[in-house]
């Protein structure tokens, strides 16, 4: 896999194309203007990536399609507030589906059991950074930095951010008490922001 | 909790993006990113900091009609909304019947025969009602028709809080300032929408209050009548 060029070196080379910053940016700034077909060109290049978020946080293929049409109506609603400044596009694309699956998830909270979090086992262990060749591949700080972190205490973090479990869901899938894994989030998380300082 | 402390506020944006900060820390959190551009700024690095995990996850097409559904929640709400001008003038007629409190005028025109339903109608003043609520059958979204001349102050946009009772203040979304905005409702907004005796209008900063929860003053509060 080859880098495009200009990409900031936080972004690592990805299955697919990776969308270009200035490009979402552009198209974020027509959507303000209220040019619709600048979403759809949005939606064509950044809606499968958010889907493959959403369904792995909501478990449900159309739970998270439902999703991804409220995430683009508030993107579409929302662009004009999208300010350079406060990060990258894809981060705020990526975030607002991410937040809008933890409110979702919130809400059918009762209905996740943990034979539904014991399922998702083989499909971590596949896909979990340090087990996937895509993964180790791809480089960037992020990536390196979780590298440093030992297998378990990882995985802890990979099941918060891409499954969106809870600290107690977190716990049961790993089968350690619920301090533990709270006290290995925080050792984790000041080690991450230290590796990517450095 | 002290929120000086760079690696404290550091720690719960990081928990709060991971998405383990939840219920009440998570809020507090919200909150003070509206107050603390350093919380902000912890936020947005966390974000951007974790986004390349979700770009290593195989993307995922959409279904065709997944893009439909958003085009017709977004501009292709008038066509179903058929009946509305009659609505209107009975909201009108209606509204001036109201008595309000300060500023504050709402009022419920209740259709049941007739879907869409408007339920409430909003207005900081009863003779210039700014926007009607209406919904489908379903409760899969909020229409939202803007009936008045909605005047937006730079940086600010207008928020719909649902006001379950004995519960936090739900955000329903932004009010749009012109037109017609098909908002569709997720399952914890429908729940607080079923639960809320009331909606509110919030002034927000511009992209909604970035705590969930209203954060500037609250223009509107109206009764809405219970929803099946």
């Amino acid at each position: 896999m080859s880098r495009t060029e200009g990409r900031p070196p936080t972004h690592p080379p990805a299955p697919a194309p990776e969308p270009e910053r200035a490009e979402l940016e552009a198209l974020l700034a027509r959507c303000a203007a209220g040019d619709r077909s600048a979403l759809e060109s949005l939606y064509t290049r950044v809606a499968p990536i958010l889907l493959a978020v959403l369904i792995r946080m909501l478990r449900r293929r159309d739970v998270a399609e439902d999703a991804l049409q409220d995430v683009f109506v508030s993107v579409w609603q929302r662009a004009q507030q999208f300010d350079p400044i406060r990060g990258r596009p894809l981060a705020w694309l990526v975030s607002m589906a991410r937040y809008r699956a933890i409110d979702l998830q919130r809400a059918r909270r009762p209905a996740v059991a943990l034979t539904e979090v014991s399922a998702l086992e083989p499909q971590l262990q596949s896909a979990g950074p340090g087990e996937s060749g895509d993964l180790y591949g791809m480089g960037g700080p992020l990536l390196r930095c979780l590298e440093q972190i030992a297998a378990p205490q990882r995985r802890c973090l990979v099941l918060a951010y891409e499954d969106g479990l809870t600290h107690s869901e977190i716990a049961r899938a790993v089968n350690e008490p619920l301090g533990t894994v709270k006290s290995w989030m925080r050792r984790s998380l000041t080690a991450l922001r230290r590796c990517l300082e450095s | 909790m002290n929120y000086e402390n760079p690696e404290l506020l550091d720690r719960l944006a990081a928990e709060y993006v991971l998405g383990t900060l939840r219920g009440a820390a998570r809020r507090r959190f919200d909150r003070l990113c509206a107050q603390s551009e350093a919380a902000r700024r912890a936020l947005w690095r966390w974000e951007d900091d974790w986004t390349p995990l979700s770009r290593a996850l195989t993307p995922v097409q959409p279904s065709p009609q997944v893009w439909g559904s958003v085009t017709r929640r977004l501009f292709g709400s008038e066509a179903r909304v058929p009946g509305a001008r009659r609505r209107r003038g009975w909201q009108l007629a209606a509204a001036a019947a109201v008595v309000a409190v300060a500023l504050i005028v709402g009022l419920l025109v209740r259709q049941p025969s007739v879907p869409p339903q408007i339920f409430a109608v909003l207005g900081t003043d009863r003779a210039h009602p700014l926007w009607q609520l209406e919904r489908p059958k379903t409760l899969a979204a909020l229409t939202i028709r803007v009936v008045g001349s909605v005047q937006r102050e730079p940086g600010k946009d207008y928020e719909l809080w649902a006001l379950p009772k004995g519960g936090q203040p739900v955000s329903l979304g932004l009010l749009p300032a012109t037109g017609t905005l098909a908002h569709p409702l997720s399952e914890a907004q429908r729940a607080a929408l079923r639960a809320a005796d009331k909606v509110a209008v919030s002034v927000e900063p511009t992209g909604g209050s970035p705590t969930g929860s209203p954060t500037g003053p609250i223009i509107i509060v109206t009764p809405v009548p219970a929803l099946g």
